[in-house]
């Protein structure tokens, strides 16, 4: 499962990359020929949506979301994970809410064969998905670290 | 009876506008409706009104209607044409309509409404509404510029079907979000807009335009309110007919007071040295063949653009301006 | 429920969950879906997908991940330890020297992006580790950051400069020239703090021993190094300053222009390409996180009446000139702590406008007033963004070679870090109520 979210994360990660290519050639065929693309724009929208949607919950995973840890910091390492377990339900609570509404999102805009209202005008559906998988991948992993903190938390595994 | 404590509910309506509250849509025209249905339902409806992106951004304003996040919206149908191909025909087909009688006569005489209406209701859990403005909508450069040709390779910022139209007049349309104008003109970002004085004047954008197009008018602009089916199904019948009379007869005081504005508009652009274009009859025609040629295209994207296209064309035959 | 007890539960819910050690934007988006479903139901929780998407999509956040894959490029390539070597050498001889260099750069960069976070994730990466491995104090190194990063806020160009304007119809251009001249001050007073502290202790940020600072040749040697990039760095300000990008245009040039001169100098192998790509997408999703948190959490405002409610008080108080702005500069700050400064353009301007008009106060004086305490809300603690963002870059850079001084770094030790900046802060915001020429000389000199 690890190794899986960590997958998705490092290709989803390489859009970044890709982004920055797609900005370079637009800029590129603007100034040295003059023929701005009209494709780009649309591109890098969904380049930045599937690295955020992507990575979420491998960030999550990784525990890189950023905390305000001083009052936490002096808790000893199994208080700690006691908290994280209490917040599981809100963080399963929060993904199923993404999963759900974001797939009604999707949905519709799929049977609605909607589109971007730009001139290369591509279909959202595809981008629009990305948000009840972003729901799904983080639902998993809130599963798999309560487990783990469930550990620590009863004294079995070190964090 | 029962109807007596019907006629006491107060129905609280989430209305969201798709431009800043200091603009003239959202003055005439909305403060406009909102206050007569206000005034008419004697109190019984009243609005919780959100400024431009406040809980949604302009562009997700029907799907959040449609999914009753808001219960009402005022916007602009050339931010939808990705979800309602006619939305082209709905915001006035370039060059079409000079007047906003214009566009009354298209819409409530010659049964364009029935058409839009269609597009929208078949698509999304909505009813809607036509709301005619009175822009004097043109295209506004930092240069001066004389003649369509020099509009060649410039990047003009337009919306939707305007896009199309400054693509076909040889400029680079390019999308720059309402915030960004003022720093995309005053950079160099962009070489123009298609935009209407009132709003020029309104967004303090006059500084950085030079000369602007104002004639012939591009259009004169209409947009649309928006209302949630299941909230317009939750009103008792006489306060949607109190909507009903607002969005029709209502809008049209909003409308000539939209005029009064936009006219100003023209002349406080002129008086910070702006240089009205006058354009010459071999451009004027040119225009004409490449917005027909626009009209065209835009017939063969769903059977009710076909059919809205026809009824504008049928109008301007009428009229004479068109053989 | 009264709009009473919402706000007063919605802010102890969200205060709960950050205290605890819920990750913020977690706690934004909980209490953000929490209350909206007992205020309004399921319907309204149909905004979740649509403020992620938006957020995502949005012009001016694009730019933040393509600045910091070009941050990550420059740290991991090794550009960016010479260019701190190269200003070493230049100021090394300057207690404090590196990190003036670094407060002007993160003012520059922050004012040039327009956002406010920009310049404290691109430079954290950057001159964090550089000051840590010379010995610098942590707390010295950290502090000049967040707050310089704010001051973009006010230095044009400025993203919220443009959507006040926009909103209230001040002026856009008043508010521009009325911003940079506090912008500067604040700016100049954070470089002089630095120095005056540095030079009554030396051991803060240690200079470079007499006999061993470099001959002038070596310096001009050392600078021929990275021609290159700063070349590059020019470039992309460059482009955003006069207008022939726009801030992501530039930012993805500048990111591409990084890993070129990497590849071609074979500074970039494939394992180090992917933790190039690996740590700029991880810093990129943990801030469009943040990012979309305070989005939703600014509506949750809207519809709970809490923002309808904070305006009738206000309204009710029928206080005079200088006690109104004061209080508005209170409840700017608050909300900056946890939402993005758009957000509080579109929750404040339609509840102080019509205050403003009624006590005739000087709209451009009032704006530039309501811009700097944005900025102040961002590094105000206990919370705020670029206070969070900090914490992140401390988190990504701890594990560096020669950082180990970082680890175990809290927000607490961050709080006490930008303190006295944030005094200069509202210092600056005090002058600006007493002298209000302050904000309008150069506005009315320049229309
Ligand atoms: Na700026
Ligand atoms: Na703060």
């Amino acid at each position: 499962m690890d190794r899986f979210s960590q997958g998705v994360a490092t290709v989803s990660s390489f859009l970044l990359g890709a982004m920055a290519l797609v900005v370079a050639y637009e800029v590129g065929s603007r100034y040295f020929f003059g023929r701005p693309t009209i494709w780009a724009w649309d591109v890098n929208v969904q380049l930045m949506m599937a690295m955020i949607m992507l990575g979420i919950a491998d960030v999550y995973r990784r525990d890189m979301h950023i905390r305000v840890d001083v009052f936490t910091s002096r808790l000893s390492e199994r208080a700690r994970a006691w908290l994280d377990v209490l917040y599981a339900p809100l963080l399963l609570f929060i993904a199923v809410i993404i999963l759900w509404t974001g797939w009604e999102y999707f949905y519709k805009a799929f049977l609605r064969g909607q589109r971007a209202s730009t001139l290369l005008a591509p279909p959202l559906w595809p981008i629009k998905f990305l948000l009840p998988l972003c729901g799904a991948l983080l639902a998993v992993q809130v599963v798999v670290k309560f487990f783990r903190d469930l550990r620590v938390a009863l004294g079995k595994a070190r964090a | 009876g029962s109807a007596a404590a019907d006629d006491d509910k107060v129905y609280t309506l989430r209305y969201q506008v798709s431009h800043p509250s200091n603009q003239a849509y959202a003055t005439k025209n909305g403060e406009g409706f909102r206050k007569l249905v206000e005034e008419m339902s004697d109190g019984r409806i009243k609005f919780e009104v959100y400024d431009a992106g406040a809980l949604v951004s302009v562009t997700g304003m029907l799907e959040a209607v449609d999914q009753g996040v808001l219960d009402i919206s005022q916007s602009w149908g050339g931010f939808y044409s990705g979800d309602i191909p006619e939305a082209d025909v709905e915001v006035g087909l370039p060059l079409a309509w000079q007047e906003p009688w214009e566009a009354y006569d298209a819409y409530f005489n010659r049964g364009l409404k029935d058409v839009i209406e269609e597009a929208y209701e078949s698509r999304f859990n909505v009813k809607w509404f036509p709301a005619i403005i009175s822009l004097n909508y043109g295209i506004a450069l930092r240069e001066p510029i004389e003649s369509l040709e020099d509009l060649k390779g410039k990047k003009i910022r337009a919306v939707g079907v305007y896009g199309e139209l400054m693509q076909k007049l040889g400029a680079s349309p390019v999308v720059v979000p309402g915030a960004e104008l003022y720093t995309a003109l005053q950079l160099g970002t962009i070489d123009g807009m298609v935009y209407g004085p009132a709003a020029i004047h309104e967004q303090d954008l006059q500084g950085f335009v030079k000369s602007m197009i104002l004639s012939p008018n591009l259009n004169t602009g209409v947009g649309h309110w928006v209302v949630n089916r299941d909230t317009w199904e939750s009103l008792p019948e006489d306060l949607q007919e109190v909507i009903e009379f607002a969005a029709y007869y209502g809008n049209l005081a909003q409308t000539m007071n939209y005029s009064a504005v936009e006219t100003e508009g023209v002349g406080t652009i002129k008086a910070a040295g702006v240089t009205p274009v006058e354009l010459s009859e071999a451009d004027r025609a040119k225009m004409n063949a490449v917005a027909l040629e626009l009209w065209n295209e835009i017939a063969t994207r769903s059977e009710l653009a076909a059919k809205g296209v026809e009824i504008v064309k049928q109008q301007q035959k009428d009229y004479g301006e068109l053989d | 429920m009264s709009p009473e007890l919402a706000t007063i539960l919605i802010f102890g819910n969200l205060i709960l969950f950050l205290a605890t050690g819920l990750p913020v934007a977690f706690a934004l988006i909980g209490v953000s879906l929490i209350w909206s479903l007992l205020l309004q139901g399921t319907v309204i929780l149909h905004l979740l997908p649509a403020t992620i998407f938006e957020t995502s999509t949005t012009e001016i956040y694009i730019a933040a991940p393509l600045f910091i894959l070009m941050a990550v490029a420059l740290e991991k390539t090794g550009i960016g330890a010479m260019l701190y070597e190269v200003i070493y050498k230049w100021t090394g001889g300057v207690p404090g020297g590196l990190a003036v260099g670094t407060i002007i750069a993160s003012t520059l960069v922050a004012a040039m992006t327009g956002i406010g976070g920009t310049a404290v994730l691109v430079l954290g990466i950057l001159a964090v580790p550089e000051m840590i491995r010379r010995g610098y104090d942590v707390r010295l190194a950290l502090g000049g950051l967040p707050p310089g990063g704010a001051l973009g806020i006010l230095i044009p160009p400025t993203v919220i400069g443009v959507l006040l304007g926009g909103f209230t119809g001040i002026p856009i251009g008043s508010l521009f020239f009325g911003g940079m001249v506090p912008g500067l001050l604040i700016a100049l007073c954070f470089c002089i703090y630095v120095l005056v502290i540095c030079a009554r202790d030396p051991s803060l940020a240690p200079p470079i021993p007499k006999d061993e600072r470099p001959t002038l040749r070596e310096k001009i040697r050392a600078t021929g190094l990275i021609v290159l990039p700063v070349g590059l760095i020019v470039l992309v300000l460059g482009a955003i300053w006069t207008g022939a990008a726009t801030p992501s245009e530039a930012a993805g040039i500048g990111a591409f222009g990084t890993l070129v001169i990497g590849l071609a100098r074979g500074q970039l192998g494939p394992k180090r390409m992917k933790e190039v790509m690996v740590t700029s997408g991880q810093v990129s999703v943990m801030v469009m996180t943040l990012l979309i948190g305070g989005a939703l959490f600014s509506r949750l405002l809207q519809f709970s009446g809490s923002a309808n409610l904070i305006a009738s008080y206000i309204i009710g108080m029928e206080l005079g000139v200088t006690e109104m702005l004061l209080v508005f500069i209170v409840l700017t700050t608050l909300l900056g702590m946890f939402i993005d400064g758009a957000a509080i353009i579109f929750i404040v301007s339609p509840i102080l406008m019509p205050v403003v008009q009624m006590l005739g106060i000087d709209p451009v004086w009032f704006g530039v007033i309501l811009m700097i305490s944005i900025a102040a809300g961002y590094v105000t603690p206990p919370f705020g963004m670029n206070l969070f963002y900090l914490k992140g870059i401390v988190e990504q850079t701890k594990d560096m070679p020669g950082c180990d001084r970082l680890r175990g770094v809290t927000i607490a030790d961050i709080w006490a870090a930008v303190l006295p900046y944030v005094v200069i802060i509202y210092l600056v915001i005090g002058l600006v109520l007493v002298f209000p020429e302050l904000a309008t000389w150069l506005p009315t000199q320049l229309r």
